[in-house]
């Protein structure tokens, strides 16, 4: 496989968008600007006296009056301008925006500080540090290309390898990093291609086909994206509205997020491949059997399942059972940790490798994400948010049930385009669930932070929406000119459609199928809506 | 995937041969008389290996090797030599060559050689390709500098 021109000399151009300094600085006026400046509506005194966010703030000893209670709301509702930009523009790492939030509540005093460290330490910390950890290990074995040698060394022809790619790496994306595969794939994709242009050439002549490049690259990144619909272990993001929900008291359970999601990552990748089938029907080479040659090759080349690759498969299918049967008691996060345990007890990686392979970026991205989403919660700013936002969906009859639901997802799938899916959860998620509480509507707040989560998987039409873009992107060059073979634009082109598709596919198989089919645990609402009125009562 | 071959001599005789023997080894060759000729190819098409000969009218070998890694700093080059020219290769491994051959090769001991700077390369871009996609992993928007 080959790297194109990765080692070429660039010039690089300074854009607006990459002074770091100037987004710094914008970010950071618009929280003054809103926290300091702009004086606090009455509307927001009168929410936290009403809903006696004001009176628990007092209480806590982070707010002595009414007043000051809505300002410290008001402060809440700077930082999320503040979060978008410095998440839309990477003007600072996203750890370092995760570690913005609980500094900003200790010393502003938005929360008590034992509650401000609790984001740091419940289980979704930790069961996010065993997902980071599970999938070092898993890579660092390389378990995850055996896996899809495996599934795709088989195929045939020109339909079923598309079909057979895009309903396993949406499945497999679903348990396993999808940037990681995506790293891995996308040279093996144009390894594929080279072998099915090259036995498709006549004359001894190169000739390329830009279209089978483009279906093969598209087919592998799109399909990956859908994938994170399926388990809680897709990514960060799902673990957030996970968090959220605990913090209403409506805990689910692994098992129950893959009995919602699950089955959609299949159809989703399903739909992938025929819409890139039908998009790309015009390609001159229809037949990628001696392309696939490559991937026999590369599974030669592994030999035989390793020692390592044994342990981690046993390893992850262990924690897998545990996360889905294991219990209450067990929770997430110890399964979880088993991950950090196993594979040094066996041999397999070594404990300062998985310590310098797990992303703290994100580990300390998410945790903020979970402190921003109590500030939200505590401070009645969620509420605030929530309420404004319902009323413009009333105005639009889509205020609860199904049209609250394609709502927030159309919403939620429209910003993740523009920003990392964990900062669109993070955002969204706390005011999301009052809204679905508000809305009334049994089976709330599940519905609707499903909504949320799942719309963040359908980052398709923006090469900056999501890892997998610009992975694939990067890396998918023609191996023997080392030219791009997608452009930037093409995201658009191919993608905008099917982040539609997704998104009605959303609405169809799950918020009317699988929605009504599994249903939803007949107190959920209630206890959450008691969560709510406690804080506001 | 056919790995591929640049080689680079004004020999005729012997770069067409020696062309023929590895493509009947399944190689992806392609040829350039002179040193001129080979940068222009290489701006156009992505080799693996290019076997340069030392001494060559116009650009030398060693301007050649030069104007190879300024073009394509992964592509690894074979200084071909003859036993007068033994010093000149060694230079050129200073200034990156991989490896030099001497002339007339066995068939054997160059396919080693190019088997060898292929797995370099290979092993290079394995670790840019891991490199650029935990880069681009944490920050998307990095793809666009």
């Amino acid at each position: 496989m080959d790297a194109g021109h990765m080692g070429d000399v660039k010039t690089k151009k300074k854009s607006l968008l990459a002074n770091k300094l100037f987004w710094i600085i914008a970010g950071a006026m618009f929280f003054i600007v809103i926290g300091f400046l702009v004086p606090t509506p009455q509307g927001m005194v009168d929410l936290v006296r009403e809903h006696g966010f004001g009176k628990q703030m007092i209480r806590w000893h982070v707010a002595d009056n009414m007043e000051q209670a809505a300002w410290k709301m008001k402060l809440v509702l700077g930082m999320i301008p503040m979060a978008v930009i410095y998440f839309a523009t990477e003007a600072l790492p996203i750890g370092l925006v995760g570690i913005l939030m609980p500094t900003l509540a200790y010393f502003f005093h938005l929360l008590p500080k034992k509650m401000i460290g609790k984001t740091f330490a419940g289980d979704a910390p930790l069961f996010l540090l065993g997902v980071l950890a599970m999938g070092v290990t898993v890579i660092s074995v390389g378990l995850h290309k055996r896996l899809a040698t495996w599934i795709l060394g088989w195929t045939k022809g020109f339909i079923m390898p598309i079909v057979v790619l895009c309903v396993s790496m949406s499945t497999l994306g679903s348990f396993i990093s999808a940037h990681a595969m995506a790293a891995f794939m996308t040279p093996v994709m144009a390894a594929v291609y080279m072998g099915a242009v090259s036995a498709n050439s006549r004359d001894g002549t190169l000739q390329h086909d830009p279209q089978l490049a483009k279906l093969l690259l598209f087919s592998l990144c799109f399909a990956l994206n859908v994938g994170g619909v399926g388990s809680p272990a897709a990514g960060g993001r799902n673990v957030i509205m996970m968090g959220f929900w605990s913090d209403y008291n409506v805990p689910m359970s692994f098992g129950r997020w893959m009995m919602y999601g699950l089955p959609l990552a299949p159809i989703l990748g399903l739909t992938v491949a025929f819409y890139m089938l039908f998009v790309f029907r015009g390609v001159k080479t229809k037949d990628l059997t001696p392309g696939l040659a490559a991937i026999k090759e590369e599974t030669k080349r592994m030999g035989p399942m390793s020692y390592a690759e044994k342990v981690a498969l046993g390893m992850m299918l262990l924690i897998l059972v545990l996360w889905i049967f294991g219990g209450h008691d067990l929770g997430l996060g110890g399964p979880a940790l088993l991950a950090l345990l196993i594979p040094v007890l066996f041999g397999i990686t070594e404990w300062k490798k998985i310590l310098s392979g797990i992303s703290w970026d994100a580990w300390f991205m998410y945790c903020g994400a979970l402190t921003l989403g109590a500030l939200l919660k505590e401070s009645g700013a969620a509420l605030w948010l929530a309420q404004i936002f319902l009323k413009g969906l009333n105005f639009l009859n889509c205020g609860k049930g199904l049209g609250l639901w394609i709502g927030m997802s159309t919403f939620s799938g429209l910003m993740t385009n523009f920003m990392s899916d964990a900062g669109t959860t993070a955002l969204l998620g706390p005011i999301a669930i009052p809204m679905g509480l508000m809305s009334g509507v049994p089976g709330e707040p599940w519905a609707i932070g499903l909504a949320t989560a799942f719309a963040t998987s359908f980052a398709h039409f923006l090469i900056v929406g999501t890892p997998n873009n610009a992975i694939v992107y990067g890396l998918g060059m023609y191996p023997d000119t080392g030219k791009k073979m997608i452009e930037p634009i093409d995201f658009v082109k191919y993608g905008f459609l099917l982040w539609i598709i997704s998104l009605a596919i959303t609405w169809v198989v799950e918020f009317i199928g699988l929605f009504n089919i599994i249903g939803f645990p007949a107190g959920i609402t209630a206890t959450a809506k008691a969560v709510l009125m406690s804080t506001s009562h | 995937m056919k790995k591929r071959i640049l080689l680079v001599d004004d020999e005729r005789d012997f770069v067409e041969a020696l062309a023929e023997r590895l493509r009947n080894r399944d190689f992806d060759v392609t040829t350039a008389f002179t040193g001129e000729e080979a940068l222009e190819r290489l701006k156009e098409y992505n080799f693996d290996v290019a076997i340069v000969d030392v001494k060559m009218p116009g650009l030398d070998g060693i301007e050649t090797l030069k104007g190879i890694k300024k073009l394509k700093p992964l592509t690894e080059v074979l200084m071909l030599t003859g036993h007068g020219t033994v010093e000149t290769a060694i230079e050129g491994m200073k200034h990156g060559a991989y490896d030099f051959l001497m002339k007339p090769c066995e068939m054997d001991t160059l396919l080693k050689k190019i088997g060898d700077a292929y797995e370099r390369k290979a092993e290079q871009e394995e670790r840019i390709r891991k490199a650029m996609a935990e880069k681009l992993s944490t920050s998307p928007l990095s793809v666009l500098e």
